[in-house]
């Protein structure tokens, strides 16, 4: 994973916890690139490294009419967890990341990257994007989350 | 006697793949190919300590890693080693989908079941070897 | 004592009991003894640079608990983040407590259980001490 000037980044012990600029976010850890009116998904560094080593993937199917919100679109299991996704879009899928299959180690490795779940067509853009944050409000957030797990670790 | 095989584990300490690296290592070395096999520690290449050094050149290495992370595979690249295969137990993890290691200070039995199932792929990869001719 | 995050990084010792004990050891200090502020630092992700646990070992005080006296985890955060705040030598505790058989590298007999629970009341102190000293 690049860092630099291109990530927000939060450490806390040994983890450092990065978040991709230009991106948009869902409350949910899932992150999206939007490009010529497509969105590419994904899930964030600090979804991925709270969960753990991914060995299972539920890949979407390319073609599936999805609502945003409302249904897993993709989920994966590691020892520690099986972590469900849903859409932040209504739309169709239009591209799935079968490379996840074989390696789903990418979406550990490389989660802004490699680690790429779908691509969605998005049938209300400009109506979801509402519902998205920037990254320096997910970064916000993401920090919130780290600062709520410590304390409740230590109670 | 043949040539033994260094099987070299990660040990990992912060998740269950280290401990079933180990076990599984022992369980070659000390059980199934007892005579065959040896281990190493892996921090002493990590120390550039030159008998190790020379150790992991002149016999046939088996890493056997827990994560994708390969550190014992890396170790043995760095340090010029007779690399001849490499296993990582999140792959056993992936063929038997039913099994949940959770424990990482004590095996739990999916745990143990894991490392049997790798300590025999690692047994029959050295026999595969071994009547092969493979480098040595 | 002030609470405060220190990483305790065990020497990975697959070749003697040791090694087991230290592991053991330090897994007891995470999980039970000083599980808020304790960091353990994985010594073969540490060895191949991983920048997460280097950047750890630079900036807060850390405790190495060897096996031996060839003290692999001591050296190895030396060479790459710094001297380390104290360092433990289970082969030496051992022998001031005359223990002497606490069974195999691959499974630890009632005695040697004990005496990793022993040493990882040494780690705690060894933490409570840097606590309360600053380093």
């Amino acid at each position: 994973m690049k860092m630099g000037d291109d990530f927000y980044q939060e450490v806390a012990d040994k983890f450092i916890f990065t978040v991709k600029k230009g991106l948009f976010y869902t409350e949910n850890d899932v992150w999206t690139k939007i490009k010529d009116g497509e969105a590419q998904i994904g899930v964030t560094d600090f979804l991925q490294r709270r969960s753990g080593d991914v060995t299972f993937v539920e890949l979407p199917k390319k073609g599936s009419i999805i609502k945003r919100e409302e249904e897993e679109i993709f989920s994966y299991e590691t020892i520690k967890a099986i972590v469900s996704i849903a859409s932040p879009f209504d739309g169709i899928i239009t591209e799935v990341n079968t490379m996840l299959k074989d390696k789903p180690e990418l979406i550990n490795e490389d989660p802004y990257g490699e680690g790429w779940i779908a691509t969605i067509s998005p049938s209300h853009l400009e109506e979801d994007k509402r519902y998205l944050m920037t990254a320096e409000k997910y970064f916000e957030l993401m920090k919130s989350k780290i600062k709520d797990e410590k304390s409740r670790r230590e109670v | 006697m043949p040539d033994p095989f260094l099987i070299v584990p990660c040990s990992g300490i912060g998740k269950p793949f280290g401990t079933i690296s180990r076990e599984a290592t022992y369980c070659v070395v000390e059980d199934l190919k007892k005579g065959e096999t040896d281990t190493i520690c892996l921090s002493l290449l990590v120390m550039e300590d030159e008998d190790a050094k020379l150790l992991v050149k002149s016999h046939r290495c088996i890493a056997v890693d827990g994560c994708p992370n390969e550190c014992a595979k890396k170790s043995l690249e760095q340090s010029d080693a007779k690399l001849v295969a490499n296993f990582r137990v999140i792959d056993i993890l992936r063929e038997n989908r039913n099994l949940k290691p959770k424990d990482v200070t004590f095996l739990d039995e999916d745990g143990r079941k894991i490392a049997r199932i790798l300590a025999d792929k690692i047994a029959l990869k050295a026999d595969e070897l071994q009547h092969s001719g493979a480098v040595s | 004592m002030s609470a405060r995050t220190i990483g305790v990084v065990s020497c990975s010792g697959e070749c003697c009991v040791e090694g087991t004990i230290s592991r053991i050891a330090t897994r007891f200090v995470l999980e039970k003894l000083r599980p808020d502020n304790t960091v353990t630092i994985c010594l073969p992700l540490f060895s191949i640079g991983e920048k997460g646990e280097r950047r750890f070992a630079k900036l807060f005080p850390t405790i190495a608990v060897e096996g031996c006296e060839k003290r692999c985890a001591g050296h190895a955060i030396e060479k790459y983040s710094g001297k380390t705040a104290r360092s433990i030598i289970v082969s030496d505790l051992l022998k001031k407590w005359d223990v002497k058989d606490t069974g195999s590298r691959r499974e630890l007999n009632e005695q040697g259980k004990e005496a990793a629970s022993k040493v990882a009341e040494e780690i705690a102190a060894a933490m409570d001490d840097i606590c309360a000293r600053g380093r």
